[in-house]
């Protein structure tokens, strides 16, 4: 194999499945049967233990350097559990993942802030939340800082910010570092109009740099902007894995749950 | 060309070398778990301007408060008795915090630990350094007092690091075995922190052990009296038996085992719980 000598970026699950169990939660017997929703994973009651929503079942997916991946999915569809499969938060319950490459999180970029510390602090922070190596963050700051547009403020604590400001800040950090791999959920913006439109370059060039994109949205827009593939989620199944347009089109149509593998 | 990363993650339980790994990794993260105890203290004083200084505070005005009272109550003179109280009460307050945070290791550290992946053992770190640094603080009475009272000083006082350093041990393994049981059963953070005065009065922190008469040899075997005496009696010039060093190296032998088969059991499915 050529793992070692290649070292291209890659993300890997095999017959990945996440399920959730319901602790501390009492299960009363329902009035109604009630009708199988649309939405969440399957509930699994066994007869003894604990029952367990499945949030993923099975998930086999390659994504390598190159891809721009697009999550489709509604509601509970398992799109924000996969990300999480990815990034590290949930271990499989069953199978398999394997990621190579530093993955940048945008699914929450307030983590780790602190109230009562100033702005530039708060980079440091951010950062090391974010496991960036010191000299990188060193080299980076002035950048950051810049970035924010926020002058004086950076030296004063994060609790007289605006939440305008804080988004600002939040972006800055988020975008102001180069993972080879970027994990988000929905694409991510800041700011008053002038600041939008300087953010929305720096996005682009953000995600262009990386190696791999995954990205959850609902918005056709978007995905068709951005993505060059797509899988649909679909209580915990992947039910499409191909071009964005067929995906866009196939999940207009409903036709998807009828293409569910066996 | 540059190395990367690899994160891998297979199901099933996790092994002892995860938890090495995880550990490693911990310590790897320091500078995140020093911010995170940075803000606990800030947080335990709330942003009074006297800040840490509360801290020691709080526990000089319990010290002296009891130090009169039970000094008569017993009918020992308080040259006598503040040093022992002191000692006693400034390392009994280290033990028991210890184990009263012990429960919200892992349930404290929610935010964090769903939003990015993060090693287990930083949750634990955090919490013994943020007790290691209060207990520090409050040991600056002791000096005081072991100063004003002209306790003597010998070479046994050396022991005396050495048995913090075991009581901060201990807590890292009680961390980890009450973190993650509590995570999953909810109940045994209550029933510790009930469990917590009943600790108190039946210690020897305020009263001496040989009181008891007859029954003296019983706090013998209380592991918490062990690790106490440890600390206490090199300060206080006292010599030291083989038996509280036999009793605390037992104690952790099994709360490391203990931990080890917590960890097997619990440790992958924990965030589930949180």
């Amino acid at each position: 194999m050529t793992d070692q000598l290649s070292q291209s970026s890659e993300i890997s699950l095999s017959n990945m499945s996440v399920s959730f169990p319901l602790v501390r939660y009492q299960a009363r017997q329902s009035w109604v049967k009630n009708e199988k929703g649309k939405t969440g994973g399957e509930i699994i009651r066994p007869e003894r233990g604990i029952a367990r929503i499945r949030a993923l079942e099975r998930i086999n997916l390659v994504v390598k350097t190159g891809d721009r991946l697009g999550i489709l999915g509604h509601n509970g569809a398992g799109k924000s559990t996969l990300l999480r499969a990815v990034i590290g938060v949930y271990p499989p319950t069953e199978g398999s993942v394997r990621v190579r490459g530093r993955i940048a999180s945008m699914i929450d970029i307030h983590t780790g802030f602190d109230n009562m510390a100033s702005g530039l602090d708060n980079i440091r922070m951010r950062a090391m939340f974010m496991k960036i190596p010191a000299t990188v963050v060193k080299a980076r700051l002035p950048d950051v800082a810049n970035f924010t547009e926020l002058g004086d403020y950076l030296n004063l604590p994060l609790s007289t910010y605006s939440s305008g400001m804080r988004a600002r800040l939040a972006f800055a950090i988020a975008t102001g570092f180069d993972p080879e791999i970027i994990i988000m959920d929905e694409w991510l913006s800041a700011g008053d109009r002038s600041f939008r439109d300087k953010a929305e370059s720096r996005m682009s060039a953000f995600v262009n740099q990386a190696d791999i994109l995954v990205m959850a949205s609902h918005s056709d827009h978007l995905l068709k902007k951005v993505c060059n593939r797509a899988i649909i989620l679909d209580g915990g199944h992947i039910v499409f894995d191909g071009p964005v347009d067929e995906a866009i089109e196939l999940r207009q149509g409903g036709a998807v749950a009828a293409k569910k593998p066996a | 060309m540059k190395q990367l990363p690899i994160y891998e993650a297979t199901a099933g339980r996790s092994h002892l070398i995860d938890g090495l790994k995880d550990i490693r990794e911990g310590l790897e993260s320091r500078a995140i778990w020093r911010e995170l105890v940075r803000r606990d203290l800030y947080n335990k004083t709330k942003g009074a301007s006297l800040g840490r200084w509360w801290i020691i505070i709080a526990q000089a005005i319990a010290i002296s408060g009891m130090g009169f009272v039970y000094a008569e109550l017993f009918g020992i003179t308080l040259a006598n008795y503040l040093p022992y109280l002191a000692t006693g009460l400034v390392t009994w307050g280290f033990m028991i915090s210890l184990i009263n945070e012990a429960p919200d290791v892992f349930t404290a550290s929610k935010g964090y630990l769903t939003q990015t992946r993060f090693p287990l053992s930083v949750c634990v770190f955090r919490y013994v350094t943020r007790n290691v640094m209060t207990f520090l603080y409050k040991a600056s009475i002791i000096v005081v007092v072991l100063v004003l009272f002209r306790v003597p000083f010998g070479w046994s006082v050396f022991v005396a690091p050495l048995g913090i350093a075991l009581i901060a041990l201990a807590g890292f393994f009680i961390g980890v075995i009450l973190g993650l049981l509590n995570a999953r059963y909810r109940d045994i953070g209550q029933l510790v922190s009930s469990l917590s005065v009943f600790l108190f009065f039946m210690t020897p922190v305020f009263w001496r052990a040989d009181r008891l008469g007859e029954y003296s040899w019983i706090v013998q075997y209380n592991p918490l009296y062990n690790f106490l005496v440890l600390v206490r009696s090199p300060l206080l010039g006292e010599q030291i038996s083989y038996w509280p060093f036999l009793m605390t190296g037992c104690s952790i032998a099994a709360l490391a085992l203990l931990a080890m088969i917590t960890y097997r059991v619990y440790g992958r499915e924990v965030i589930y719980w949180l």
